[in-house]
């Protein structure tokens, strides 16, 4: 099916932020927001400068997914979480490095990149934050 | 001012001998058929995955050429499950203009062309933002259920509360010809489904289904066209101030009601969009129907079924009538121009004047309300 394919391009756009969590930081609001882009999704306002996030926080809510879409099959039962980063940014992210029934609201995690699927004839393998527990504090 | 003057559909079912464009053919003529052959000068086609599901783009030229009409302008309107009423809201504005004066709504859904699991939720998950929400292997299942989480969370409140709404939606369907699941479901077979994303359980979601479904708006009729609205929103569940909020909902139907002049209390019964459990509880709170985590216990407790003090999806909703997406909005607007013209038989609400039609694009992404009378 096309739709499960990507391509260089598409995803490569995507490496500051898939790789380095770039978001933004609205100077009308003073708010911050993941992924970047550049209006602020909180006021609206168009004074958004790029910054990294931190790369810690916690889990929010979860939910073990098991009914994989193509492209993910590997991976379940896999863990979707939202997180609120360590500056109250939140996004969604799956979580690894832990089975689904260790998986606790509050539990503290960290980003790390993973591969997030390998995708088409051309084994395109795509890259990306995931969450893992914290190992150390 | 538009009206419905006519009404058609196909049941929602898997249609193995059925194309995409056969059931919108057939909708469309049962629909013509029911407003008494009038002309028809526009046609507007409803439906939200003919790319991604059955190769198809160019839609509504495909459609019109079949149904035979000739030299009239046709386009495709889409909004993922809200589709239908995106369409039906834009033939009411081309008729309000003076544009067109008879113009043909058809929705139309084909997904058992996709047979494999993992592809259906693909496809249903594409209204998902791609780069950030879909990529990451986040699912619609895994939206409704992180949705669910947040409600069983701050309300206290356990999975088989989330029952109560498919237990009366497959009730209300038993005796609807059209419905895709014309059968009763127990709260312990609830409980019994599998999760898809937990606690989201199998019984909890609409299953995917085929049909079509066709409306004449016209600058006469029986049934007006009297409000509607259409809120677009956040998509990303992670940029939302508050999961259980669902303003799209309430300022698409506050604006609807306001167009009509009409408030909660002269509607007699509501059609809301149950793509999920949960969903249908934040409509029914959000519409003004339930006090916030009230819902599910005003469920149980008979408000909105059939003889309750304000219906809710008397033919079963999206859970047990079906829910072919691009197209049930359009359902709701033919079912309920058939219960305002007291045509429906056994599921009929006696001496209905007038109805709120709610549905939903993603999961809250955006929100359409339509309110019709007689």
């Amino acid at each position: 099916m096309v739709l499960e394919r990507t391509s260089i391009p598409l995803y490569w756009r995507d490496r500051g932020i898939k790789y380095r969590l770039l978001g933004g930081e609205c100077k009308s609001c003073n708010r911050r927001f993941f992924p970047y882009r550049k209006v602020c999704p909180h006021c609206g306002s168009t004074d958004v400068n790029k910054v990294n996030l931190p790369r810690r926080g916690r889990v929010v809510s979860f939910t073990v997914v098991h009914n994989a879409p193509r492209g993910f099959e590997y991976y379940t039962p896999y863990v979707i979480a939202l997180i609120e980063l360590k500056d109250g940014t939140r996004l969604l992210s799956q979580l690894t490095d832990v089975e689904p029934d260790e998986v606790r609201e509050g539990m503290e995690v960290e980003m790390v990149i993973r591969i997030h699927r390998t995708c088409g004839e051309s084994w395109l393998i795509a890259y990306g934050y995931k969450f893992r527990p914290v190992l150390k504090k | 001012m538009a009206y419905i003057s006519g009404a058609g559909f196909t049941r929602v079912t898997n249609h193995w001998d059925l194309s995409l464009e056969d059931l919108a053919v057939e909708a469309g003529i049962r629909a013509l058929e029911d407003s008494g052959h009038e002309e028809i000068d526009a046609v507007v086609v409803a439906n939200s995955f003919s790319g991604t599901a059955n190769g198809q783009e160019d839609l509504s030229s495909i459609i019109v050429d079949q149904l035979g009409i000739r030299d009239a302008p046709s386009f495709k309107v889409s909004l993922e499950g809200a589709s239908g009423a995106a369409a039906i809201i834009t033939a009411t504005a081309l008729v309000n203009s003076g544009i067109a004066r008879r113009v043909l709504v058809i929705g139309v859904e084909k997904m058992s062309d996709v047979t494999a699991l993992e592809d259906l939720t693909l496809i249903s998950s594409t209204s998902l933002d791609r780069r950030f929400e879909r990529e990451i292997g986040a699912t619609i299942h895994s939206q409704h259920a992180l949705i669910m989480q947040t409600y069983m969370r701050r309300y206290n409140i356990g999975e088989e509360d989330f029952g109560h709404f498919p237990v009366l939606m497959h009730e209300n369907a038993c005796v609807v010809p059209h419905a895709q699941f014309r059968y009763k479901l127990k709260l312990e077979n609830y409980m019994r489904s599998p999760y898809l994303a937990e606690p989201l359980k199998l019984f909890d979601v609409p299953a995917e289904g085929d049909g079509a479904a066709a409306v004449v708006v016209s600058e006469r009729g029986e049934v007006k066209i009297s409000g509607f609205s259409i809120s677009s929103g956040k998509v990303m569940l992670s940029l939302r101030e508050d999961l259980l909020r669902l303003d799209v909902v309430r300022s698409s139907v506050k604006r609807a009601l306001d167009m009509a002049e009409m408030d909660l209390s002269s509607i007699s019964f509501t059609k809301i969009h149950d793509s999920s459990s949960v969903l249908a509880y934040l409509q029914l709170e959000s519409i003004g129907l339930a006090e916030e985590g009230k819902a599910p216990q005003l469920t149980a407790e008979g408000r909105f079924s059939r003889d309750g003090e304000m219906p809710v999806n008397p033919e079963g909703g999206l859970k047990a009538r079906g829910y072919p997406v691009g197209a049930s909005a359009v359902y709701q607007a033919a079912e309920a121009y058939l219960q305002l013209t007291g045509r429906v038989g056994e599921s009929q609400i006696d001496g209905a004047k007038s109805c709120l039609l709610l549905s939903i694009s993603g999961v809250g992404s955006g929100a359409t309300s339509i309110v019709l009378t007689r």
